[in-house]
């Protein structure tokens, strides 16, 4: 079934395309909304309400951009609502020391590749991750972000470079980057290589 | 510079790497929005109907209670005279013939009319209570105009052959109490809707010294409404067709080879509801014959692996059948019988679910009783239509879920026995006790060859109010 075709279905409120529809995007989406979340069950959830969202708003969808985009934004919004319903994420994402998450090594999950990046993003403190899912991955400037989550343009910035730096650490732990051989002065000092990714 | 390539190279990274990956969610979350985008609604709709046909049915039983034109009229004589014509109700249904003897007679009838289960008894003095009606001052009306007053208001009666009649010849001695206790007043009394029937006899002696004598008759009608609510749980059994067959010789053999299709499949009761409303007529004291309208819902759930859309088959047709091909689902089932799955993918319940419209008929019998509760067993038949279902088919192998509504039967036939023990309580009887409700007819058409009957078993809650 052809994407047109699954929109005209969905837009005439026919279960059959919505079924096919759900389940063509679905996964991708799951996958988005589990790394915003606490857990599988809330990323389902927010799916849910994100499927939903679609659907009832799909007659809005003006072929402007790729319908995979068009969707996942309407996901990602609706993560970051169902988020800022919750007054811990609230408190966590505009503090701009967050506290340091302690890793412990056993505490890194035996995980490849894909899964193994997803999972050491979802260790981040909820504040920190958020804004790291949503600049470095749905490739919103930090402008957009700071009107999302009702924080300072700063905020988002500090965030982020405090995310990136935590994430580079655990990356590094996991040994799915390496820290850089060579460090030289002024320079970060952890950076990766794809290739030792791939070793991995 | 390198700094910003080592920064672009991460999210980079990060987007290669979350960017493909894929989770799959389980069947729950497809079945919430599935049930939010479609089913709610007509869940309302049907829901808001059913209660507003209950509510209405519960108006129209009390609006016949309350509004229940008078139906009890007693006669008295008085020695008041009146001089101003009477008024006449066209509410009344009263016809009164009046066999004068006399020319003039001081003696008025005044016609008072009281509701419900009001019965008079001696010493009560029904002008002291406000009459409902008053009829007529037919003494006064015939002295003024010099007639016999053979007064038939027929034209203001709306039931004139079943409408009470007051008869009796009055003397010409308004004092002559003698004379007036060989006069018998006859009254008849008759309920507009002819649901009703009593007759009072009055001594004309006990009217003339202000006392009455009525004789109340049963008015207890023999028609009630019952509402009942039930909570019950829902079965399935199945069968297979292809579990008979007949052999070369013509003999019918049992082909099981050693398995029951219920052992097939991994399945388990869901909790669903019944709610109605029946007519109640009592054919004599402990028989009572019950017809009405329900509405229920009833699931239950099987077990079933979800996976991508895969080819399926479901058999129809085979012996006896006249041939119906089969009916192939090149890639629309995405639920793998969890009987039959290898157990790698968490297994998820798929919910079969039904809402129905049933007209049930039959009976109930009063096996035991005292004067505040009884014993009771019941009956139906209950014709039903199917107003939504989502009901999974097996396919052929047993291994996939298939859904098709075409080979749902829109029209069944139920049954369904119950025992109850009802309380005594005035004007209402409250009733509980177990029913089971089983469906006669396979859910699917003859052609396919799973047999599947589903069966209710719940605990009756209702009210029964009787007419009066």
């Amino acid at each position: 079934m052809t994407e047109d075709v699954l929109l005209q279905g969905c837009l005439h409120k026919d279960a059959a395309a919505q079924q096919e529809f759900y389940h063509r995007y679905s996964p991708k989406m799951l996958s988005v909304c589990y790394r915003f979340a606490k857990n599988r069950e809330d990323a389902e959830d927010m799916l849910q309400e994100g499927f939903i969202r679609i659907f009832s708003q799909i007659h809005q969808f003006q072929h402007k951009g790729a319908l995979e985009g068009w969707i996942r934004k309407i996901i990602v919004h609706t993560c970051i609502n169902m988020l800022k319903k919750n007054k811990k994420f609230n408190e966590n994402v505009d503090i701009q020391h967050a506290q340091h998450l302690l890793i412990r090594e056993e505490a890194v999950p035996a995980i490849i590749q894909a899964k193994q990046v997803i999972e050491c993003i979802r260790m981040l403190p909820i504040g920190y991750r958020t804004v790291l899912n949503l600049f470095a991955i749905e490739g919103y400037n930090h402008k957009e972000i700071a009107e999302m989550l009702d924080i300072e343009e700063s905020t988002s910035r500090s965030q982020y470079t405090r995310a990136k730096a935590m994430l580079e650490d655990i990356l590094i732990r996991k040994r799915i980057m390496n820290a850089q051989p060579e460090k030289k002065q002024g320079k970060p000092d952890k950076t990766f290589t794809t290739a030792d990714i791939d070793q991995e | 510079m390198e700094q910003d390539f080592s920064r672009n190279d991460l999210e980079e990274l990060l987007r290669e790497r979350t960017g493909e990956y894929k989770m799959y969610p389980t069947e729950r979350v497809w079945n919430s929005i599935y049930h939010r985008l479609h089913t709610r609604r007509k869940w309302h709709f049907i829901g808001g109907s059913t209660f507003a046909l209950m509510i209405l049915a519960g108006v129209f039983v009390l609006m016949q209670d309350n509004s229940r034109p008078p139906s009890k009229t007693i006669s008295k004589v008085s020695d008041t005279k009146k001089t101003s014509p009477s008024t006449l109700s066209t509410h009344s249904s009263l016809l009164a013939t009046w066999n004068r003897v006399g020319t003039t007679s001081s003696t008025n009838f005044k016609s008072i009319t009281r509701r419900g289960n009001d019965f008079l008894s001696f010493g009560d003095n029904p002008m002291n209570s406000k009459p409902a009606l008053e009829v007529y001052d037919r003494a006064a009306l015939a002295e003024n105009e010099g007639v016999i007053p053979s007064v038939q208001t027929a034209s203001s009666f709306q039931h004139a052959d079943k409408a009470p009649v007051v008869s009796g010849p009055v003397t010409d001695n308004p004092g002559s109490v003698a004379e007036a206790s060989n006069r018998i007043l006859h009254l008849g009394m008759t309920g507009n809707d002819s649901l009703l029937t009593a007759k009072l006899e009055v001594n004309a002696s006990a009217l003339a010294t202000g006392k009455k004598a009525i004789i109340p008759a049963s008015a207890h009608s023999k028609y009630s409404w019952l509402f009942h609510f039930q909570p019950s749980v829902s079965f399935r059994t199945l069968k297979s067709k292809a579990a008979i067959k007949t052999t070369n010789y013509g003999f019918i053999v049992f082909d099981n080879n050693g398995y029951d299709i219920n052992k097939l499949v991994d399945q388990r009761p869901s909790v669903g509801f019944e709610l109605g409303t029946d007519l109640l007529y009592s054919l004599s004291s402990r028989l009572k014959l019950k017809a009405g309208l329900q509405f229920n819902y009833s699931r239950y759930t099987a077990q079933a692996t979800y996976a991508a859309p895969r080819p399926a088959l479901i058999a129809l047709g085979g012996p006896g059948t006249g041939g119906i091909p089969q009916r192939a689902f090149p890639s629309t089932t995405s639920y793998i019988n969890d009987a039959s799955s290898t157990g790698s993918t968490p297994a998820t319940w798929i919910p079969d679910q039904r809402a129905e419209l049933s007209a049930p008929l039959g009976a109930e019998f009063e096996v035991l009783h005292n004067q505040s509760v009884s014993w009771n067993v019941a009956g139906t038949f209950q014709p039903t239509y199917i107003l939504n279902a989502r009901a999974f088919l097996l396919s052929a192998d047993y291994k996939s879920y298939v859904q098709d509504p075409n080979l749902l039967r829109r029209w069944n036939m139920n049954v369904a026995a119950e025992t109850f023990l009802r309380f005594n309580r005035g004007k209402m009887q409250l009733q509980v006790g177990p029913q089971i409700r089983y469906q006669l007819m396979p859910s699917f058409m003859d052609s396919y060859p799973i047999k599947e009957h589903l069966y209710d078993i719940g605990f009756k809650i209702g009210i029964t109010r009787t007419f009066r």
